[in-house]
């Protein structure tokens, strides 16, 4: 940078004295601002409520997490599979791995569902309130209705297997989700009694 | 708002780990139904017995449809409340308790619901049908052990649906096996699968070395080895009225033969009516 100066040179021992002066100035200046800051490291307290106060609400925020995720599942079975990272912030851990699986199972052998599966019928299995580590939070039981639906392969013959039960039981499980409001779906397995889809 | 430790899949094992969580059960092992295996209805438990004891459970690809049959990987996972031992439920709600109190969060009492009654109302896999053995039945060829070059030969089997009684899962069942496919390995580099079982030239009302839907023409000479298995589908009952079908299907050897074949001239020399009352043109 090019100083233009007046009365004292660059190099004179004098101006050099008064700079380093100015910036001491300065720099107690600018610290004398600065407020403390909280320590970045220290935890703010853990919440003391519950995410959800009565069973009842947790049955039903984790109905709406399960409808959410089975109506994206819905549209990427329709498209054969593809562009399944919709997925992605619906599903976590085994629910999302087997998801990922079965929508790579449907692009590599081209099926893809014609209508649409509905689920019914949902009962809480547990909930833990006071979860440690937010995993596995809200437990269902749902049915799975195949009435109105079918798979089929590029030929459009169904690839379903034949005689198979119309009104399923699974469980599902829920974690909070990272914005640590909500529920995301963390599994889905089979249950073995299907009495709940018979009533 | 809430703060919530998020951890990963490992981080979790890991934690569950540490306080002794992780114990093997009768769930390890299994690889989450996919969505593809459950939206086909190819994802099932195949019935439990008590509250958490024995759990069959499965997901199959069926039978001839082609494609990719192979297991789905095995993943390690972590543990379900569901999936755990009431003892191990019990210390799971125990170390939130304690961990809660710790934080001096409030503590609120999980909820839980004892499991449905199981039984086994859902299908059963072709493992717990293993005990049931299907019956092929008789299987057959004409010209009996020698076949001529360039005209038909016959192969049949005379596998036919029947019933097999036996236990599953502790109960009296009977499972009922229906040919689907048969298979014919000519031995030659040649084989076929068909939906019928074939049937003696007689017995179809056909002449000697006419062609049926189930025989076959050698086109050069030597000894070849037939093979003829018989694909079953399986159905179970519990109550001997209501069948339940069981993906996949049973692939059963039926018969085996190990026959010459000659060309025409060969064979009629070799052969008269009177020595051999059923061969060519007698």
């Amino acid at each position: 940078m090019r100083v233009v100066t007046y009365g004292f040179g660059m190099r004179s021992p004098v101006w050099r004295v008064g700079a380093a002066l100015a910036v001491l100035i300065a720099a107690l200046a600018v610290s004398g601002c600065v407020e403390d800051e909280p320590d970045p490291t220290q935890s703010p307290d853990p919440s003391p409520t519950p995410l959800f106060e009565s069973d009842e609400e947790a049955l039903a925020a984790a109905e709406e997490a399960y409808g959410r995720y089975q109506a994206v599942e819905a549209e990427i079975l329709a498209d054969g599979g593809e562009n399944s990272e919709r997925i992605d912030g619906l599903a976590v851990r085994d629910a999302l791995l087997a998801a990922e699986e079965g929508f790579a199972d449907y692009r590599a052998n081209g099926y893809r569902n014609i209508g649409s599966t509905n689920f019914e019928t949902v009962e809480l299995q547990h909930y833990s309130a006071s979860s440690k580590d937010g995993l596995d939070v809200v437990g269902l039981y749902i049915c799975l209705d195949f009435s109105s639906q079918d798979v089929v392969n590029p030929e459009n013959v169904s690839v379903v297997r034949p005689g198979r039960v119309v009104r399923q039981a699974f469980e599902v499980s829920f974690d909070i989700a990272q914005s640590g409001d909500d529920l995301v779906l963390a599994a889905r397995e089979p249950w073995g009694s299907n009495d709940i889809c018979n009533e | 708002m809430q703060r919530v430790k998020i951890i990963t899949i490992l981080g979790s094992v890991s934690a569950l780990a540490i306080l002794g969580m992780v114990a093997p059960s009768a769930w390890a092992g299994f690889p989450p139904c996919t969505n593809s295996e459950i939206e086909r209805g190819e994802c099932f438990t195949s019935g439990s017995i008590g509250g958490d004891s024995i759990e069959l459970r499965g997901s199959q690809s069926t039978g001839g449809s082609g494609g990719s049959s192979a297991p789905a990987p095995r993943r390690e996972r972590p543990k379900f409340i569901s999936q755990m031992t009431d003892q191990e439920r019990a210390e799971y709600f125990a170390e939130d308790k304690a961990l809660a109190e710790s934080e001096g969060r409030v503590w609120r009492e999980p909820f839980w619901t004892a499991p449905p009654p199981g039984g086994p109302t859902a299908p059963v896999t072709l493992a717990d049908i293993a005990s049931f053995r299907p019956v092929v039945g008789t299987a057959g060829m004409e010209p009996n052990g020698w076949m001529v070059t360039g005209l038909d030969t016959n192969f049949f089997s005379a596998a036919a649906t029947h019933v097999v009684a036996g236990e599953l899962l502790g109960a009296p069942a009977a499972v009922r096996f229906t040919p689907r496919s048969f298979v014919f390995d000519y031995g030659d580099g040649v084989s076929a699968r068909t939906a019928v079982g074939g049937g003696s030239w007689a017995s179809l009302g056909l002449a000697e070395f006419d062609p049926t839907p189930t025989s076959h023409v050698y086109t050069t000479s030597g000894t070849f080895t037939i093979d003829i298995s018989v694909s079953f589908g399986a159905e179970y009952t519990l109550d001997g009225q209501t069948y339940t079908a069981i993906a996949g299907t049973l692939s059963v050897p039926a018969a085996r033969f190990t026959a010459s074949a000659g060309d025409a001239t060969t064979v009629l020399v070799a052969r008269d009516c009177r020595a051999n009352p059923r061969g060519p043109g007698c």
